[in-house]
Parts: C-alpha cells; structure tokens; sequence
C-alpha cells in the first residue's frame, strides 16, 4: 500500500453515509431561512474531510469561536424577533435553535475525539436536531419530499454504524427505532397540541367559565389594532351549497370611522321587525343552501347579489340601512336558509341606496384623518373620471403597494393615516378602511363591511366556512348600486400565508355530521324499529362471539401433539415422585429420564421404584401396580437427609 | 438370560477378541444388524474400521462379499451385469458382489456418486433390478461401509440419499493406552482375526430380527420419538430435517437395544441413547451454521435437551 493511500485513510473522516444526512438537513432549514451559517456549516464540513487538522475541544480558539459564533446568531434572532416584518415568535426561536445546531455541527467535524471513537453519533443528532428545527417553522412547502430524503439518509448513516467497529447491530437497531418512535411520537403530541389549540384553549375555557365560547373570528365592534382573528378558529360557521366559489357573505356594515374605530356599534342601532315578505322569499333565481353551524347562530349572511332570502318560520329584525339583519333575539330557528341568486339584477337587503343624509355619513372623513390622505387620494385616483374607475384605483393602488401582514404594528397618531403614510403591512381591517377614506376623500360613498369570505371548498358544490374565513371589505355606491371593494392583497389569504388544515381534520368533522345524522335519525326512530335494530346488533354480535368461539387459533405443535395419556393412577405415582424430587432440590429437568437422572443426582436408593415404574409404564400391560406403591411410599419414608447415600 | 441376549453376547465377545476396548461400538454395530439395517463406519484411517467388518462377516456362518470403492467402478461392478453367450446366443446374469448375506463397502466415498448410487436399491428395498427383472438379494442383508472423514483429496462426499440409508453412523475413535498396548501384544505372533470362527448362523440372524419386532413399545414412545424428529425439522440451522426413514430407523433400533439388554419393552433412555448414531448423519446443516461450529451431533443433544421426555 502506497503512502498517500494509508495516509488518506487516517483522515480523521466522518462516515460518508453522514455527511447527506447532514447536507438534507441544512437545506431543509435553508429553504425557509436563508441564514449565512448554514452555508458556512456545509463548506466547514466538507473541508473537514479533506484535512487532518483536528482542534481540542478545550482550546481556547474552539471556546472563544464558538461563544463568538452562539452570540452573533443570538444577536442575529434578537434583531429579527424586534423587526417589523417579524414571523412568528415560536418560528423565530426555530431558526435559531437550527442555526445553533448547524453551528455546532461544523464545530463537532474539526474537533479531535478523545476517545477515538466515531463521530456519527453527534453527527447524528446535530443533524435532527436542525432538520425538527427546519420542520417546525411554518413553512409546510418542502418539508413533505425532504423528509423522506432525510430519514432515508439517517437509515443508511445508522447502517453505516452497524457496521462499524463491532458495535452489536441490534441494539444499535433497537436504539435506533425507539429513537425514532420517541422523535415520531414527540412530533405527533406537538402537531396535535398545536392543531387543537383553539379547541383546547376552548375546553380549558368551558371548563373554568362552565360555558360555551364560541369565537365566530368576527369583529362586529371593528376596532383596528395590532391583530385581527389571529391565527383564526378552525371551527365551521357557515355551509354553504350552490354559491360562487369566491363569495363574501356580508354580516353587516359600518358608516363612521373614528379614532380607530367603526361605529355605530350593533348594540346601539336601531333594530326594526321586517316582515318575511319583504325579504322576497319567493324570487325566481337559484337557490344556495346555508346552513349555520356555530358561531352567532342569529346573524343572516348573505351576498351582496341575494335577490330573496328565504328563512322558513323565523321572526327577523334589521337595520335597514346597514344591518345587520338577524333572528329576533330569543327565538329558535331551522339552522338552514336560502338565499336567491339572480344574477347581478337584484341587490338584497342591506343594499338601500342611500338617501341625502345617509349620503353624507358615507362621505364623511373625520378630521382626525390626516390631511396629506386626501392628497394620495388624488394622486391615486388621478385622472379617473368616473366612480368605477376610481375604486379600482385605490385597489390597485392598496394591493400593490402594502403588504398583508396579520400582526399590524401601528404607529403614532390615526391608525389608517400611519398605515397609509408610512406604508405598513398590515391586515384586512386596514386595507379596507383605507379604501373605504380613500374613497371618500374623492367623492366615492363608501362603507365598511364585515362578514366572511368563503372560498374553501367543502364536498360537492358546496363551500366550508371557518371562523378563521372571517373578513373585513369596504363596499361603495357606483352608479346606482352598492359593489364590493376588495382592497387586501389576495383577499388577505397570500399565497403560503394560509395554513393548511391539521391532519384528519375534515373527517373528524365529517365523522361528526354523520354523528349528528345519525343521532337525528334515532330521535326520530319508534320504539318498534328500534328493538328491531337492536336486536339484529345484538345478533350480529352474538354470531361473531359464537363465531370466534368456535375458530380458536392454530395451536402449536407442543400443544397439538401431547403425548398419549397415562393410566390415572400411574399419572398420580409419577408426580408424587416428581414431588419427592423437588422437596430434595433436584428437580429432573424435562429432557432427562429419571433413570439418569438418579445417577446424575446420585439418588441411588430412588432406582428400584424407577425401574418399576419404568416397567408398569413402558411394559406390555400389567394390572398390579402394588410393587410399585410398596417402593414409593418407601422412598417417602425415609428421612430426607438419608436419600442422598 | 434370555436366549437371544446369550447369542448376542456370544458375537460381542467374539468381535472383542480381535477389536479391544471398543464394547461401547460392537454394541452399535450389533443393534444395527439386529434392526435390519446397514451401517456406516466413520472415523480417521488406523482405528479399526475394516477389521471390525470382516470380524462381524466372518462371525456370521454367511456369505461375505468385499468391494474395495475405487474411483474406476462402476454400477454395474457392484450389481452385476449380463453376459452374451456365444456358445447358445443368449445373454446370462452374473450377479455382482452384492449378492451376499454381509457386504463391506471399503472406503466408499472414493468412489463417484454414479457408483454410489447402485447402491440406493440395494439398500432401501434389498433387490437389483437388472434388464426389467427383479433380482431380490439373500437374507439377512447387510451393508458395512467405511469411510475417512479427514480425507478430503479424490474423495466424494456422501449424497443425502445415500447416507439417509444407512441406520447408523458409527465412530470408533482411537483406544485408550491400555487397549492399545493389548492390540499390539495380541497381534505379535499372529492377527486374532485369523482365528475367528463364526458363531451364529443366518437362519438364527433373521430369527433374532423377527423377534426385535415384536418388542413392546408404548405409544408414548412413539410420540417422543416424532417429537425429536419434528424438532428437527423446524431447526432454522438445518437445511434438511429427520425423515420419516430417521424415525423408523430410531424405533427399530430402540427396540433391539431394549432386546440387547434383557427387556421385552422399550424405554425412553434407549432412544435417548441411539438418537445420536441414529439421527446425526441424516441432518443436512445450513451452510451459516456449519460456519458457526454447529455439529449434527450438538443439535441432536441439544434436541433431546429441549423435547419433554415422557414419565
């Protein structure tokens, strides 16, 4: 063998299955931060293997390095926890709990190992540690092919070391799998912890309050502020068959805007009864199907565009005007309503053209509103003419130039004067009550609308509404009817901005809707069916417990074959002497006879009775066992000392 | 004693005079021949293999035939062939060696497979089969074969087939000193063998046979003897289990050691006792096992170990 070869092998090298590993995990963190260290980590390791330089762990360069390296990216974290355009904290503490990881890796690939023993270990578990860590940001979108990629590459660096160095292979394989286990059922309990938390925060408030809290994700008291439905409820609110795919179901709107705030609020307007008729429940169309499913089972949403709407027995009160139009407080209703499409003809309720003093109110921009709006409102507008033009405008104008942010943070003085200005991001409450200014301040009547926004689709032709749907739009009067101004960036949803829905999710909530069918239809059933049914369960079961009585399972050979019996009173002989021998202490084991068992055990006096035995056993067929009996009980006679000669 | 117990100890001593200090063997040999069954001798050149053959032939008032297995022979040197006649135009058979009460295969496994298995027939079903004709074999019919295990240069090792034929497979192993201080004394001026005359006669060989038949033997023995057997063949280190010969052989010869030694019944200590020469050289180990030390006779031991024996 050569020099170089021999030398090349000293290379204090980490195994080569290790190094992919590594590499998969690096990159999965890359992709959702692009962080210098990991790049730097990856070089650091790949130049380790090319060179025999090994650091101590104790020397002052290594400890100086790495303190220096830990305090920049904690430096690092710092700054980006207290930007503006911060992710989430739980994201941020992620990114860096991989960085300091990915750090430590290369750190670990030019150390010298006391022991000499393999570096795979750490190699290892610095590499899950940054792949949990790369997996545990928000960003769902390359995890799903990397980590097949990356467990493929932690079986084939464990194989490695099974080979390695003599270590026993099945530990290391059971070490390994109850690893994995650990890590699997580790990220399961968080996944499913942080995919329930809004129904556990829900049981732990019902279960201190001993009521019900149902977060509709609506602010019916819009007041804008650092967050809006953050990270929204996951429960359905609405059901909707037959409705466009992008639909907003209006709950109510809003005229004036002071200090932050929409107003009147709901619990100061002034509610009238309507009656069914002026609804036009009748109106030819199409008819969409609404089903309430929680949140504020009262409030009636429908779109801007329901030429009729159609609740069956229900007494309902509204505010003209601006809404919202809801059941009579008190009163039970069907959960199911329907609401008429007839095209772009008819407006619905909700959608009376404003009279001279409503005209005003939706013209109106309080004074606290920076003056320098109304100049970007013109500058925006430009030389638009008509009101069309215009409110497309300000939506361009808006989505282009804000982005959507779910944390707003405010500044000084008027909110939507500081968003504007300063060009924040910021949620869909901003962007809507912008547009709603903006309009004004060029002559557009405007208002503010709340509801939902329902887009998910949920079976056949129909939509799922969740209380995380819930959405905030301006609406404006344009040539004689009132048209919805959408003025959030991708109508607040950005593309990877929205969540995926956790895991089995839909069939718990189809499992539930079959429960409830199913409950309904027992409520509904007559005593006689019942029994029926009942009684056809019971027999099923009963079939199956018979049938599985009967089919026991194959036994075992031991089992299956025993040997043919012996004679009862034989079989009584044999074990008093069985017993005898283990009240000496010298049980036969079950492979030895007696016979050589006696010489082994040197229970001499014992070989009479044996032969007898052997012969009243194993003989041609005799009846006198009395010999037999005579030699037992003289062998239990004898005192216990005296057996053994 | 019992008559046959006298005509079997009448062989042993006779054998011992010529083979000394290997009782333990000659037993062996003649619990075999008692079962009906053939009998392989294994061990390493020098130990008396084919002395104890021709001393048990010439023991027997019989016919012994000796065929030295070279690697030439063929099949037909060992079953006999037809001859043409000239004088009359037809063609004769000439039986070959194994048409005798006793045959000594000399180092058999110098000869070639296809030699080898002549012998297949002749063992299981005591007959030649020769141009369409059935040639059944003298009774009693007895194969003695030899072999050296160490050697391994121009030999060929025994097929399954073959081996499963064989009842027993015995090892004689050196002497210990003070026999072997005999041995050479008593071959001084001339070879015991010489002066071996035959005790028991063919007719009487056949008799005690019948009779090694008709030993009780309880069903639980049975049993246990199926249960060895069966443990066998779920051994994940053997390639090839017991076959049902196996057990059959492991009855038969259960049997006339419980003759041998005075009873009319067999025990369990008798197959405990037999199992090892009766049932280690059928088992085929896996090549794994082979490299990790196990040996035919540890899994057979450790077989009996395992299997419940029944009381």
């Amino acid at each position: 063998m050569n020099t170089a070869l021999s030398q090349a092998n000293t290379l204090p090298r980490l195994p080569q299955t290790a190094l992919p590993m590594a590499f998969v995990a690096l990159a999965a963190l890359y992709v959702t931060n692009p962080h210098w260290i990991l790049p730097v980590s990856a070089v650091l390791l790949v130049a380790s293997q090319f060179s025999a330089t090994r650091l101590d762990n104790e020397a002052p360069m290594v400890r100086v390095g790495r303190y220096v390296l830990f305090a920049l990216l904690g430096f690092g974290t710092y700054l980006r926890f207290t930007s503006e355009s911060a992710d989430s904290s739980d994201a941020n503490f992620a990114y860096f709990v991989g960085q300091l990881c990915a750090a430590e890796l290369a750190i670990q690939a030019w150390l010298r190992r006391p022991s000499g023993g393999s570096r795979l270990p750490v190699a290892v578990l610095l590499s899950t540690m940054v792949f949990l860590a790369a997996s545990n940001t928000f960003d769902y979108r390359f995890i799903p092919w990397l980590t097949p990629l990356f467990f493929g590459c932690l079986g084939m660096a464990l194989r490695d070391y099974a080979n390695f160095d003599g270590i026993k292979r099945h530990a290391l394989m059971s070490g390994g799998l109850s690893l994995l286990l650990a890590i699997g059922a580790g990220a399961g309990l968080h996944y499913g912890v942080y995919s329930y938390r809004n129904e556990i925060s829900q049981w732990g408030m019902r279960f201190l309050e001993g009521k019900t809290v149902e977060t509709s994700g609506l602010s019916t008291n819009p007041n804008l502020g650092a967050s809006f439905n953050f990270r929204g409820s996951l429960t359905r609110m609405l059901r909707a068959e037959n409705l466009p795919a992008f639909s907003y179901l209006r709950a109510m709107t809003f005229a004036d805007y002071q200090s932050g705030r929409w107003l009147p609020v709901v619990e100061r307007r002034q509610m009238e009864n309507v009656l069914p008729a002026t609804l036009r429940p009748n109106a030819a169309g199409k008819r969409a199907r609404i089903e309430r499913l929680g949140g504020d089972k009262e409030l009636v949403f429908a779109p801007l565009h329901a030429a009729g709407i159609d609740i069956p027995g229900a007494s309902l009160e509204w505010q003209r005007e601006l809404g919202p139009l809801r059941v009579v407080a008190g009163e039970e209703t069907a959960p199911i309503y329907s609401v008429i499409l007839d095209g772009e003809t008819h407006q619905g309720p909700l959608c009376a053209p404003p009279d001279a003093a409503w005209r005003a109110r939706f013209l109106e921009v309080s004074p606290e509103v920076d003056e320098r709006i109304r100049v970007l409102a013109r500058q925006i507008v430009g030389d638009a003419k008509t009101a069309r033009e215009k409110v497309s405008a300000v939506e361009n104008y808006l989505i282009s130039h804000h982005a959507y942010s779910l944390n707003a943070r405010p500044g000084s003085g008027d909110k939507v004067s500081d968003f504007l200005l300063n060009k924040r991001s910021a949620h869909c409450e901003y962007f809507a009550s912008a547009a709603v200014l903006l309009l004004r301040c060029v002559g557009v009547p405007s208002r503010y609308a709340i509801g939902y926004l329902a887009h998910e689709a949920g079976g056949h032709n129909a939509l799922v509404v969740r209380g995380r749907d819930a959405h905030a739009w301006a609406e404006s009067y344009v040539e004689g009817g009132w048209i919805t101004v959408e003025a959030t960036p991708g109508g607040g949803r950005p593309e990877g901005r929205a969540e995926s829905l956790p895991l089995g999710f839909k069939w718990r909530e189809k499992l539930t809707a079959w429960l409830k069918t199913a409950r309904e239809w027992l409520a509904h059933l007559r005593t006689l069916p019942l029994t029926l049914w009942l009684g056809a369960v019971a027999l099923l079961f009963a079939w199956l417990i018979l049938r599985s009585w009967r089919t026991h399972p194959k036994p075992t050979f031991a089992e299956e074959f025993r040997y043919a019996t012996r004679d009862a009173e034989l079989a009584s002989i044999g074990a008093r002497f069985e017993n005898w021998l283990a009240k000496r202490g010298l049980p036969c084991p079950p492979g030895r006879v007696w016979a050589a068992h006696a010489r082994i055990a040197d229970l001499h006096a014992a070989q009479p009775f044996i032969a007898a035995y052997e012969r009243a056993r194993f003989g041609p067929p005799t009846q006198d066992i009395a010999d037999l009996k005579r030699l037992l009980q003289e062998l239990e006679n004898r005192p216990q000392n005296e057996a053994k000669p | 004693m019992s008559e046959f117990a006298t005509t079997i100890e009448n062989l042993a001593v006779n054998l011992q005079t010529v083979i000394r200090g290997k009782d333990e063997s000659i037993r062996l040999l003649l619990i075999s021949m008692l079962a009906g069954g053939h009998t392989l001798l294994e061990d390493v050149p020098g130990t008396g293999k084919t002395t104890l053959a021709k001393s048990l032939a010439r023991s027997i008032d019989g016919t012994f035939r000796r065929v030295q297995f070279t690697p030439d022979l063929l099949p037909a040197d060992i079953t006999g062939s037809s001859y043409y006649r000239p004088q009359d135009g037809t063609f004769e058979f000439r039986p070959g060696p194994v048409f005798t009460n006793v045959l000594l295969a000399d180092e058999i496994n110098r000869t070639s497979p296809r030699t080898q298995s002549a012998l297949l027939e002749v063992m299981s079903e005591n007959q030649v089969t020769n141009e369409g004709l059935l040639r059944p074999l003298p009774q009693p019919f007895f194969v003695i074969a030899t072999q050296n295990p160490i050697e391994f240069h121009g030999t060929y090792p025994l097929p399954e087939a073959q081996l499963d034929r064989f009842t027993m497979r015995i090892a004689l192993g050196y002497p210990d000193a003070l026999h072997e201080v005999e041995v050479i004394f008593s071959q001084n001026a001339q070879h015991p063998f010489e002066e071996l005359k035959p005790v028991v006669s063919c007719e009487r060989i056949l008799q005690l046979q019948r009779e090694v038949r008709a030993v009780h033997c309880e069903r639980a023995i049975v049993e246990y003897i199926v249960r060895i057997v069966e443990h066998t063949r779920r051994d994940t280190r053997l390639k090839l289990g017991i076959s049902p010969r196996g057990s059959l052989a492991l009855h038969r010869t259960a049997q006339a050691r419980a003759t041998m030694l005075g009873r009319d019944f067999v025990l369990p200590e008798d197959v405990q006792v037999l199992a090892a020469p009766v049932l280690a050289h059928r088992l085929a180990l896996d090549t794994k096992a082979k490299y990790a030390g196990a040996r035919n006779e540890t899994i057979i031991e450790e077989a009996l170990e395992k299997v419940e024996v029944p009381r």
